[in-house]
């Protein structure tokens, strides 16, 4: 009971986390229909700025997590406009070609400069309260809770503000957003910089509840890839719920059995839900 | 003269699609372009709202060349464009829909009552304003599209293809709605398939073959005029 209680809580923190790469990825492609394989570098390159920013320079934590959203959403968008627009609307090999190669700049630079030992992040909080034999940590908690926010906050932000509504708009038909006034170069490198930041956040978690390396945005992006299908490419809350679903596989496979078991698992739950929903989970076929 | 396209020429790719058309459009007008499948009367309406660049040519409004602007900058100077297929958001809601046709409108006063003005004129959308747009009938979402369009404030309207798809009894409700638009100041170019509608419609009229101009005059006109009448009207 109390190892489930545990398992539970790790997959949650985990699923949490999960989502928001997730989200991320899908609302950048969602908006601009290409694949963006160094999203999982932007997870790590977050995740290394609250590094230097709170360990090396003893800066506080939360502005650390503030600086590295920042950071990464300016980023992104440069990227966006710099690499990603002047390739919109052209053969998307394009755009997955230079996407493939940020891949490979940004995770050896990022050996070069972070170096390539195993490093943590001390969290903001420490001690924790024991329920029921299961100790849980205060840290967990309110890491929890702030992600738990920035999803839900997200989710006002597309449903609730104009520019929100116009990067749903955007993604579900440019040509007649732009007729409605919508500048949609503007709203892909918005998009591209807040997906980015998603991930800058996820990687600011990985790196306070586990370890960070420069090379782990590969395995990020694949995770990210999947939920992504699994949840229905383009949908936030699809995403959502198939990086919760993910946490969790991960949590309590690794936990009891192995964590390559959990990566296995994880593909054929995956599998299964593409089988009998080929548009995923939430995906949107209305046509 | 509020619109003008001289000797306009659009290529997709090598092909060209519309090959040196003019016309005019009047304050208070309707003018119609009606014409077969594929004959580019959609490429000018494009074209006109800054979707497609044409290749050679001139689009005037107010005198004033916007050939090279951004859709963006054409919506706000007042020309609204309602894509043939509807082309509503169908994944969000009818209000959401509606709030962005008002999307470089910042006074949130004016977006209410325009939707509210909407809502007065089709009341059927005030019921389903929270619904997506996609569970809505074929009829319903034309009303989205145009009540879309209205909320920009248009002083031109480039309507393509409204009736198609629509019942006998709403297209004469989209014919009445287009006939008060007009009475209300507003000025439009029409492009139908049906052209006995259009016509019947429209102030003046011109007849597309293959990217151009084949015939051109007053609806009336063209309305009676058997060569029109063996080609397009099904007489």
């Amino acid at each position: 009971m109390t190892e489930l209680l545990q398992m539970g809580l790790t997959g949650f923190n985990l699923g949490l986390m999960y989502a928001l790469i997730a989200i991320g990825l899908t609302l950048i492609f969602g908006v601009m229909r290409i694949i963006q394989y160094a999203h999982g570098e932007m997870f790590m390159l977050g995740a290394f700025t609250l590094y230097y920013w709170h360990v090396e320079f003893g800066l506080p934590y939360w502005l650390g997590v503030v600086a590295s959203a920042v950071i990464i959403f300016g980023f992104g968008a440069v990227l966006q406009i710099v690499l990603f627009r002047p390739l919109h609307g052209k053969n998307i090999l394009y755009s997955l070609a230079v996407s493939l190669g940020l891949v490979l700049i940004i995770s050896s630079t990022g050996q070069i400069l972070f170096g390539t030992t195993v490093k943590g992040i001390p969290g903001p909080v420490s001690g924790g309260v024991l329920m029921g034999g299961t100790y849980l940590s205060y840290e967990r908690m309110v890491i929890s809770a702030v992600s738990a926010a920035l999803i839900a906050g997200l989710w006002f932000f597309l449903r609730f503000t104009v520019t929100g509504l116009a990067i749903r708009a955007v993604a579900e038909d440019p040509d007649t957003s732009a007729l409605q006034g919508v500048q949609t170069k503007r709203i892909h490198w918005i998009a591209f910089g807040l997906g980015s930041a998603m991930a800058a956040i996820a990687g600011c978690m990985m790196g306070t509840l586990l370890s960070i390396v420069p090379t782990m945005g590969f395995l990020a992006t694949i995770k990210a890839f999947m939920i992504v299908i699994m949840g229905g490419l383009g949908s936030v809350v699809g995403a959502l719920v198939g990086g919760m679903v993910l946490g969790m596989i991960d949590s309590v496979v690794t936990t009891t059995i192995s964590g390559d078991i959990a990566l296995i698992l994880s593909f054929v739950v995956i599998f299964l839900v593409l089988v009998f929903r080929p548009s995923g989970l939430f995906g949107q076929n209305w046509d | 003269m509020l619109l003008e396209v001289r000797n306009l020429h659009i290529h997709y790719d090598k092909v060209e699609a519309v090959k040196g058309v003019s016309l005019s459009l009047e304050q208070g007008q309707i003018i119609t372009l009606i014409g077969a499948n594929g004959a580019g009367k959609s490429s000018i309406l494009k074209a006109i709202s800054g979707l497609i660049r044409p290749s050679s040519g001139e689009i005037l409004y107010h005198g004033n060349r916007i050939d090279r602007s951004a859709p963006s900058t054409i919506v706000e100077q007042g020309i609204v464009h309602v894509p043939e297929g509807r082309r509503i958001f169908k994944l969000m809601t009818v209000r959401e829909n509606l709030r962005m046709g008002a999307y470089l409108n910042s006074d949130r006063g004016e977006i209410t009552r325009g939707i509210e003005d909407v809502f007065d004129r089709f009341p059927i959308l005030r019921e389903k304003q929270g619904q997506a747009a996609g569970r809505l009938s074929g009829g319903q979402q034309q009303m989205v599209a145009m009540g879309r369009a209205l909320m920009a404030r248009p002083k031109v309207l480039l309507m393509d293809e409204p009736s198609l798809g629509l019942s006998p009894k709403l297209i004469d409700e989209i014919s009445e709605l287009i006939i008060s638009l007009r009475d209300s100041g507003l000025s439009i170019v029409l492009v139908e398939q049906n052209a006995n509608l259009a016509l019947t419609l429209s102030n003046h009229g011109y007849v597309m073959e293959t990217g151009a101009i084949a015939l051109e005059g007053a609806s009336q006109e063209l309305l009676h005029d058997p060569e029109v009448a063996r080609a397009y009207l099904g007489a």
